[in-house]
């Protein structure tokens, strides 16, 4: 993952709960370093240990702890350092989630290490879809189920998950996320 | 063209449309139908559009002329921006240009129009290209966030090491102070009173604390380098007496182990140098003391030899010891080597570490060449200034014509009121008073001394003449007004002939320069006082005492290093303090203030060895008393900087005799 990540996980506990924390979470993750470069492809066992010394640390199982960051990522983090390119992204949350493909597309130039999940929206009715999640990773839906609700704020259009429904896979992890809306318009 | 062409333009490009010759705009694509719906079929092409890119677009044929250009193109109603370029397919009369939104100019220019990822093709890079920006500026923080890091860390760092140091120093200094103490005692306990087997015992605790003495110097000095304390402190000196001052403390300990101690000069010694010679004394000390530890028979050499055309100075020390094994020899000059090898006797293992430091300090370079069985040979390159003017070396030079050999009493008996309103002089001369047997008695002004006079019968006053509430002058005359006066000798810097016949006129029976030299206050005591009965013949041999030795090092002997450590703490302190009073009265322009206090502080740092800051608050109590502010002002600007550098080579004094 790269050192975005870690930086938004980082500001995300010191943020919420001071330093002294963020501080306990790095020394219980053992990562060499607790400070990260953006664009600096780090290995993913960085970032899982990292994500369970926090939820060892918070106390939190380790779902929980990806889910609020999911939704830390959409509403703070990313909006404050990508906010133009979220603006470009949708102006509802299906707009937003049908471009979420292409906009990783496009990071992905940049990014060379980067291996975006895959988002495919299928609109059900007017205020319900359902969002086939593709990862090379496992154990991240929390975090993708964290960005939906995130979704629902940015655009102050509260989203239910209805249903999660694991799809088998050789590799990684996929499911099918079934999400109501509270207004019918987008 | 046809319009399953126009369609696959359309798929590749957001926007699409056709000019023709008369530049009317036709097959207009939706998406720029949908963002910009002022343009109609056949609306014209400038008329829609300023053309930003090319410049100079007027007719068709300008277009012709610049087909192979990018085009950057803003609506009228600056609310859309496009880039793309012309195309002309083949038998066609008309361009069509292919494009999508520009990216930057719309970001900038006209936020307020919504662009959506699908406005960009996939073959366009512009929004790839705002990412790949907004991560390199946060990349570009994030880095500036670790050099802030690093730099307080750094900092950090540099302070606790800073703190370490300084705790050393104060340690080393504190423990130093009782030990002294202890050493004093240990002397004092005479052998007669004791049996053989006390005394071997007394002889192991001398030596134990000599021991842990130098250990607590090396300390010192190693924590004073590291602290980056250890400054250069230049001056003019003679390198003759230098090494013959390094053979002079040197040679009693080869004595003992019946080893001689030579030097030889190779170089013209009639001129003097420029050079830190304490540190370079401390280091020629520290290699030959090291080199008389490990030999056992033979000699300890000292040469000293000039590089032909550069001021570079080359000192050898070469012993017949025991020699190094080349193993070792690669490691002398770390820290704690002496300690690793288990050599006889206690050594902290800093000595030759120390050395080299000293000696880089001086920016000069030391190696050690060694055959077991064969001595070993340490060189010390340093280089120094040979055309330094000789104002050192006359000074000298002038003192020495002062005092021929004597032979006097060094022990007198009497009582001597000493005053002067310089804290540091009054300490400095109860010392030295002291150490010829006279009780002493110190006032502070005049008045402060005729009060005592009056109740006290003295057999000797030495009086300052300069002094604050009633100067020396006065006071005498006071003195000489009663019945049997004691004789008053004056304490003068100036000892220009008019000035002494007129102190003579004013009732003094003599004087002596300041600072005090032991031999000319010896010769006024021998004057004025008895002798003690059991005082001891000593020869004042003012060559030995002044030329082969630096003023600090001779104040040192004169008075003993605890007298020494004594004196010295109350002289930073009062230098300091006054010389902040003299930048005070300069700031006010009370120039009578400022002649007193230069003129006070004058006489103590010159005990000191401050030769330059001595001589630079001559120069300003001379001006100020001619109210010459023009040259005031050329000795002002530099004391501050003069006196801390003065004050710190004071402080970082040290006499060290062994590795």
């Amino acid at each position: 993952m790269y050192g975005l990540i870690h930086t938004a996980l980082r500001d995300m506990v010191i943020e919420e709960l001071g330093d002294h924390t963020w501080l306990e979470i790095t020394e219980v993750s053992n990562v060499p370093s607790d400070s990260f470069l953006t664009m600096r492809s780090y290995d993913d066992e960085v970032t899982l240990a990292l994500v369970s010394a926090a939820s060892s640390v918070l106390k939190l199982p380790v779902a929980d702890a990806l889910e609020a960051f999911g939704l830390y990522w959409m509403t703070t983090f990313a909006p404050k350092e990508y906010g133009a390119l979220l603006d470009h992204t949708g102006n509802d949350p299906i707009q937003f989630l049908e471009n979420l493909d292409d906009l990783h597309d496009r990071i992905s130039t940049a990014f060379t290490d980067f291996k975006p999940p895959s988002f495919r929206v299928a609109i059900s009715s007017q205020n319900a879809a359902t969002i086939k999640y593709v990862s090379n990773r496992k154990g991240l839906t929390p975090f993708v189920l964290g960005i939906l609700k995130g979704l629902g704020q940015r655009f102050d259009n509260g989203i239910e998950i209805t249903k999660i429904e694991p799809v088998a896979c050789e590799r990684g992890e996929q499911c099918d996320i079934t999400i109501s809306l509270e207004n019918a318009d987008g | 063209m046809d319009s399953q062409l126009c369609e696959i333009l359309d798929q590749l490009f957001t926007f699409t449309f056709s000019i023709d010759e008369e530049l009317a705009v036709s097959r207009i694509s939706k998406r720029l139908k949908a963002q910009l719906p002022e343009i109609k079929d056949r609306s014209h092409f400038l008329e829609t559009f300023e053309c930003h890119r090319p410049a100079g677009i007027h007719s068709f044929t300008d277009l012709e002329t610049s087909d192979q250009s990018m085009f950057l193109l803003i609506s009228r109603d600056k609310k859309l921006a496009l880039k793309g370029q012309l195309i002309r397919l083949i038998d066609s009369h008309a361009y069509q240009f292919v494009g999508m939104p520009w990216l930057a100019w719309m970001n900038e220019k006209a936020p307020e129009t919504k662009l959506k990822l699908g406005d960009f093709p996939k073959l366009d890079s512009q929004m790839d290209q705002e990412f790949y920006f907004t991560s390199q500026q946060s990349m570009v923080r994030d880095l500036e966030e670790l050099n802030e890091k690093l730099m307080i860390a750094e900092g950090e760092a540099k302070e606790a090491s800073r703190v370490q140091s300084d705790l050393f120093a104060i340690m080393s200094h504190e423990m130093r102070t009782p030990l002294n103490g202890v050493i004093s005692a240990l002397s004092l306990i005479s052998d007669e009173d004791s049996s053989l087997e006390k005394n071997k015992l007394i002889s192991i605790a001398n030596e134990s604390a000599n021991n842990l003495l130098s250990v607590i110097n090396y300390t010192l000095d190693y924590s004073k380098i590291d602290a980056g304390r250890m400054t250069l402190q230049e001056q003019d000196f003679s390198l003759s007496a230098l090494i013959e001052s390094v053979v002079t403390v040197t040679e009693s300990r080869a004595k003992e182990k019946k080893l001689t101690v030579t030097s030889r000069l190779d170089i013209d010694t009639s001129e003097s140098v420029r050079g830190d010679s304490e540190k370079l004394r401390q280091v020629l000390i520290n290699i030959v003391g090291n080199a008389i530890k490990f030999t056992d028979e033979g000699e300890v050499s000292i040469t000293v030899s000039k590089s032909k055309g550069n001021n570079m100075y080359c000192f050898t020390i070469e012993d017949t010891g025991a020699g190094i094994d080349s193993a070792d020899l690669e490691k002398i000059f770390d820290p704690f080597w002496g300690k690793a090898t288990g050599s006889s006797g206690i050594s902290t293992g800093l000595g030759l570490n120390i050395v080299k430091r000293l000696v880089e300090i001086m920016a000069g370079n030391i190696t050690a060449i060694s055959t077991q069985g064969h001595g070993t040979t340490f060189q010390v390159f340093i280089p120094l200034s040979s055309d330094a003017h000789t104002k050192g070396t006359l000074a000298v030079e002038e003192r020495r014509t002062q005092q021929s050999q004597l032979a006097m009493p060094n022990s007198f008996s009497g009582k001597v009121l000493l005053v002067d309103d310089n804290q540091t002089n009054l300490m400095l001369g109860k010392m030295m008073l002291e150490k010829h047997g006279v009780s002493v008695r110190t006032a502070s002004n005049g008045q402060e001394a005729v009060e005592i006079a009056r109740d006290i019968t003295f057999d000797l006053v030495l009086m300052d003449i300069s002094m604050p509430i009633m100067d020396g002058v006065t006071a005498t005359k006071e003195i000489n007004n009663r019945e049997n006066p004691p004789p008053v000798v004056a304490l003068t810097a100036n000892v220009r002939d008019e000035l002494i016949n007129k102190y003579r006129a004013d009732g003094f029976k003599g004087y002596l320069r300041k600072p005090l030299g032991s031999q000319a206050l010896l010769t006024e005591l021998n004057l004025w006082l008895k002798p003690n009965p059991m005082s001891l013949g000593v020869t004042i041999d003012s060559e030995k005492d002044l030329s082969k030795t630096s003023i600090l090092e001779a104040l040192w002997s004169q008075i003993g290093e605890e007298n020494f450590q004594r004196v010295r703490e109350l002289f930073l302190e009062e230098t300091e303090r006054r010389v902040n009073v003299l930048l005070g009265a300069w700031v006010r322009r009370d120039l009578e203030a400022m002649r007193k206090e230069a003129h006070t502080i004058s006489s103590s740092v010159a005990s000191f060895g401050c030769e330059d800051l001595a001589w630079r608050l001559k120069q300003i109590e001379q001006a100020s008393s001619e109210n010459d502010v023009r040259e005031i002002i050329k000795y002002m600007k530099d004391i501050e900087s003069v006196s801390t550098d003065s004050l710190k080579a004071v402080t970082s004094f040290s006499v060290t005799e062994e590795v």
